[in-house]
């Protein structure tokens, strides 16, 4: 399971580390806040969400009220609510620590893979969600991290921008994963209607 | 910015948790209609999650769906995601830098 969690992630790679080293250059270039690299860490950790990392940054650098903040959060995140939906029966009997782990984990990525994960056995199934969670995890904390450190510690010597420039088009990753997957619940549903 | 990355864990924490709030204390079987949604919704979900990525790439231009066929395409014909995938993704990068 742990391999066909690697392999699965191999994409989510690509797009978390690209993303998130943007969202940490973003939080250190233009978030307006001391010890970026360690917001950029607690932040990636916490929240693990690339549409508030990034688009939130203008309004921390604006000094929004933390009120207005999660109010905001709310809003553009409203979806994640529905995702554990479709793995209410499947995690039933998952220890409570753990639960809150795959929770926390729910991200738009994590959850379309996990879903499309038609392992049978609820042991197997629990063990590659976990690989996974926390492979991707570790992705994104690495990316936002790592680009919150680059432009505070050696912003003088390279240039992010160059960085960036290479890796432009990577976050295409996300939607060709999120293609791949409808393709194939497609193909399911068309094959089960025959 | 500590109360800010407490606010931004807390309400992204709840929103995931929230179906597990209502559904998960409950003994025996899930309702019918709750795991029925379960089902429906995801479909749902992944493609309203394909439209909101068109968003961050370059939508107002043709080279990503040009790559997006590409990675369609190749999922019907081989039927191997991280080929598809990668493919569709250096199709991309290589669209937008011509």
């Amino acid at each position: 399971m742990f391999r066909r969690a690697l392999r699965d992630s191999l994409p989510v790679l690509m797009g978390y580390t690209t993303m998130g080293f943007v969202a940490g250059v973003l939080l250190a270039a233009k978030g307006n806040v001391i010890l970026a690299p360690l917001w950029g860490f607690l932040s990636s950790t916490l929240w693990v969400t690339g549409t508030m990392s990034i688009a939130g940054v203008p309004h921390i650098a604006a000094r929004i009220p933390v009120f207005a903040f999660a109010l905001m959060t709310l809003a553009v995140n409203f979806r994640y609510a529905f995702y554990g939906f479709s793995m209410l029966g499947r995690w039933k009997d998952v220890p409570f620590l753990r639960k809150c782990y795959l929770i926390l984990m729910l991200t738009d990525e994590n959850y379309a893979l996990e879903v499309a994960c038609r392992e049978k056995d609820p042991k197997a199934h629990l063990r590659y969600c976990t690989f996974l969670s926390i492979l991707n995890h570790s992705y994104w904390i690495v990316g936002v991290t790592a680009g919150a450190a680059t432009v505070a510690v050696l912003g003088m010597m390279v240039d992010p921008d160059a960085i960036r420039s290479w890796t432009n088009g990577m976050e295409f990753a996300m939607l060709a994963l999120f293609l791949v997957i409808f393709t194939d619940q497609a193909r399911g549903m068309l094959s089960r209607g025959k | 910015m500590s109360g800010i990355v407490a606010a931004g864990f807390a309400v992204n924490f709840g929103l995931r948790a929230l179906p597990f709030l209502f559904f998960g204390a409950r003994k025996g079987p899930l309702p019918k209609w709750v795991e029925r949604f379960g089902a429906f919704v995801s479909p749902v979900i992944i493609a309203c999650l394909i439209v909101y990525s068109f968003a961050g790439v370059e939508w107002r231009t043709a080279s990503p769906y040009i790559a997006a066929a590409i990675t369609v395409g190749l999922q019907v014909w081989r039927r191997n995601p991280l080929l598809s995938i990668v493919v569709g993704t250096v199709a991309y990068m290589a669209a937008i830098r011509f």
